[in-house]
């Protein structure tokens, strides 16, 4: 027994960050450290900050009106709707997180290298034989989240050999996985069944979205 | 010395922070690395406390997640008790807690609820000060803490009946 302070404490510190992640978000600070003397304002644009800021928002209430109005919409869809939309906001957050691509965690062409390195998700990376991903090499990987669950993000890039013969440069496709919660994510294809990927576009991206043993994946491309 | 507004010991205690209102490491850290490139990207250039607008920043884009996944903030909304007007943090200062009920109770709560514990016993905030990082009524924080306190109370008590029996068997 001790006291709740103390076992707290005890509790949350004992959680910290990886050295590779403070590594990280260290080169992250000292990158902006370097950007910052091309795009600081000075100092005469930041006095006025406070009034252009009231000025805007004053300029922006309209607009917050209605966004309350398409929020309230948004919050209580139509039943019909809601399954679309769920399916939707899986793939404009895997299509925001592809367009603001973050440096792997680990670099490896070999899934098991990167399932050792992602060992504390909470189920297994999977490799798949579906035709998507087919002529396809791993680049490597990192940990991500999809929805607010835990995901693995690999980074997938067609045979050179290919892109070069056929004149495309068809760039880099990352694909996401996490664990299948079918409450969580709803009724998705399932490959196991034989059933085909659902085909979304999101944010000018297209978005594959299939389940395979018990996993989820989205797979995000440029065409 | 450190590349930029946070050194090492900053990153960790926001990823604890983080950490209480996600309960996953991959959600914490992915919190933690775009609220730092939102706070790098806009910031002032020398802000009056750092980490208390690195943190907002990271409660905010939290916040909005949550709204985003159509997940109700149930425990933004409590409704005050009279009994709480009297009490604060000073309340849970004598519950002794084993390790182990700790740790059950912890993955238990929601994470508004970790979040005020940590600010509490990790950062020493007042509950008015809790208060107004989560842009709620002093008097919600108070019921919050109420509430906290029959919960952790009522485990304490299972537990310190368990320990003679256990000794005794």
């Amino acid at each position: 027994m001790s006291n709740l302070r103390e076992a707290l404490r005890q509790r949350i510190e004992r959680d910290r960050l990886s050295e590779e992640r403070l590594a990280a978000l260290e080169a992250l600070q000292a990158r902006a450290e370097r950007a910052v003397p091309a795009t600081a304002p000075g100092p005469a644009s930041t006095q006025h900050q406070p009034w252009r800021t009231r000025r805007w928002a004053l300029a922006a209430l309209p607009l917050v009106v209605v966004l309350l109005v398409v929020l309230w919409w948004w919050q209580f869809p139509p039943p019909e709707q809601s399954e679309a939309t769920r399916l939707a906001q899986i793939a404009d957050e895997v299509a925001g997180q592809h367009l603001h691509l973050k440096p792997l965690e680990v670099e490896a062409g070999d899934l098991d290298q990167v399932r050792r390195y992602l060992n504390q998700l909470d189920f297994r990376p999977l490799a798949s034989d579906a035709p998507a991903l087919a002529d396809l090499n791993l680049q490597g990987g990192r940990y991500c989240s999809i929805q607010g669950v835990p995901a693995a993000q690999l980074r997938l890039r067609p045979d050179a050999s290919q892109g070069e013969a056929s004149g495309e440069d068809v760039g880099v496709q990352t694909l996401y996985q996490a664990r299948y919660d079918p409450e969580h994510h709803g009724p998705l294809p399932d490959r196991d069944r034989g059933e085909a990927p659902v085909r979304l576009r999101a944010r000018g991206l297209t978005v594959l979205l299939w389940v395979e043993g018990g996993v989820v994946f989205a797979l995000v491309r440029d065409d | 010395m450190a590349d930029g507004p946070f050194d090492r010991a900053m990153l960790n205690r926001l990823y604890r922070y983080c950490l209480a209102l996600t309960k996953h490491e991959a959600a914490a850290y992915d919190l933690l690395q775009d609220g730092l490139e939102r706070y790098l990207r806009s910031a002032p250039a020398d802000p009056d406390d750092p980490m208390a607008l690195l943190r907002r920043i990271l409660r905010n884009r939290f916040v909005d997640g949550l709204r985003n996944r159509g997940e109700q903030l149930l425990s933004e909304a409590v409704p005050l008790e009279p009994e709480c007007l009297a009490i604060g943090f000073g309340s849970l200062e004598d519950i002794a807690i084993t390790t182990q009920t700790l740790e059950q109770i912890w993955d238990r709560l929601g994470p508004f609820d970790r979040e005020l514990l940590l600010l509490w016993a990790l950062e020493g905030r007042t509950a008015r000060e809790v208060a107004e990082l989560q842009g709620v009524p002093h008097g919600t924080v108070l019921a919050r803490i109420h509430r906290l306190r029959r919960r952790l109370s009522a485990q304490a008590e299972q537990d310190a009946d368990a320990i003679p029996a256990r000794g005794n068997g």
